[in-house]
């Protein structure tokens, strides 16, 4: 079973759901696809076994045969290849802006000269590993780089599935977002009662309503009063499967890279509890 | 000589664009006739290389002269290896910045 650990807005506690969600199930498995700042190692110390260097294909000129026509810059889609002609006085110009390259293979495909080649570029590694809770796997962009989608498509197959998989999912609801929801049996969204909360929970309700993938929604700093989630979530027939409580001691224990789940029994009770009930879902 | 100004509307009383890669239109302004031709800029809503897209365009109808606002960094590198040579202007409506530059298109 692969659950997803998402949310719309940042900061909601998706990590704090997922490292101890998987720390209380045993021989469970966690991705960390918030490739952009995987911090569950944090939290779960594994020991990294092997470190994966994630390489795309970009075009690049032959040294010769290309005549500047410019049909590859008029298919591609993304604006990633510009060709100025020649004129008398020289050679044409081909840039290629390997940022804005999906890695399609389409310019190199169509271009009448066979004048493009490919060239690997490397956008960030992923890490395969183990914890004492399971096994452990993460992607990390390299600074500066943006495929996340791409590096989080390798990854999930890098990664050493358990019979229960925590995915701990980048916020929002862009394409890094959908690439890791991706295939999963169950979506946990994590939010707060706040309206950028609800704002952002409904953003992200309707992303895995498009995926077709169930869901149910974790209350975090929940401070008695969350009606303004509660009655969302009423209207649209969603569960509540938890409500962790704003709480110093547990903020605390976060921020020194400290698990709640093993920090006592009323902490560890809401994530056996949430285990419980996602595992039957 | 083709001169292109990015401009909100495609007429010459239009108001500039201050963007490049995302404005609603681009007025070609020819310095031997005088004449204005209009094309909708197609990567206004593109979802990305919306700067690169723009720059190939003009560069492909042979524009010498960009009058515009802003150029992000993969739009000027188009530009400038298309040897367009960019005056910034940020507001006025087309003909008034036209008519105020001519001097300088040559």
């Amino acid at each position: 079973m692969k659950i997803a650990i998402a949310s719309g807005k940042g900061g909601t506690g998706k990590t704090t759901v997922a490292v101890n969600l998987a720390a209380v199930i045993q021989g469970s498995c966690l991705i960390d696809c918030d490739v952009e700042e995987p911090n569950a190692a944090l939290y779960l110390n594994p020991k990294i076994e092997e470190i994966n260097k994630v390489e795309l294909p970009v075009p690049r000129l032959k040294e010769d045969g290309c005549s500047y026509c410019g049909l590859c810059a008029r298919l591609c889609a993304f604006g990633a290849i510009s060709v100025l002609p020649g004129s008398a006085a020289g050679k044409g110009t081909l840039l290629v802006f390997d940022h804005l390259c999906k890695s399609c293979g389409v310019c190199m495909g169509l271009c009448p000269e066979r004048a493009l080649k490919e060239e690997l570029r490397a956008i960030g590694t992923v890490e395969t590993g183990n914890s004492c809770y399971g096994t452990f796997a993460r992607g990390q962009l390299d600074i500066g780089e943006v495929a996340a989608p791409a590096l989080i498509r390798v990854l999930k197959q890098k990664a050493i599935y358990a019979p229960v998989t925590i995915i701990d999912a980048p916020p929002g609801t862009s394409c890094a977002m959908i690439n890791t929801i991706n295939g999963v049996d169950l979506c946990v969204l994590v939010t707060e009662p706040t309206p950028f909360g609800l704002n952002d929970l409904k953003l992200a309700v309707e992303a895995v309503r498009k995926a077709s993938i169930p869901f149910c929604v974790v209350i975090n700093r929940s401070m008695g009063d969350d009606e303004i989630i509660e009655q969302y979530c009423r209207a649209e027939g969603a569960e509540i499967a938890a409500k962790i409580p704003f709480n110093m001691e547990m903020a605390r224990r976060s921020s020194e890279g400290g698990l709640l789940c093993a920090t006592g029994t009323v902490f560890r009770d809401y994530f056996t509890h949430l285990a419980e009930k996602v595992q039957k879902t | 000589m083709k001169v292109c100004i990015t401009a909100q509307d495609n007429n010459e009383n239009a108001q500039v664009d201050p963007r490049f890669g995302r404005c609603a239109f681009f007025a070609f302004y020819d310095t031997d006739s005088g004449d204005y031709q209009f094309f909708q800029n197609e990567a206004a809503f593109a979802d990305g290389g919306a700067g690169t897209k723009a720059g190939n365009f003009i560069a492909g109808k042979g524009v010498r002269v960009l009058m515009t606002g802003h150029l992000g960094p993969n739009a000027e590198t188009v530009v400038n290896a298309a040897g367009i040579r960019l005056i910034t202007v940020n507001s006025g409506a087309v003909k008034d910045v036209v008519d105020r530059e001519k001097a300088g298109f040559k």
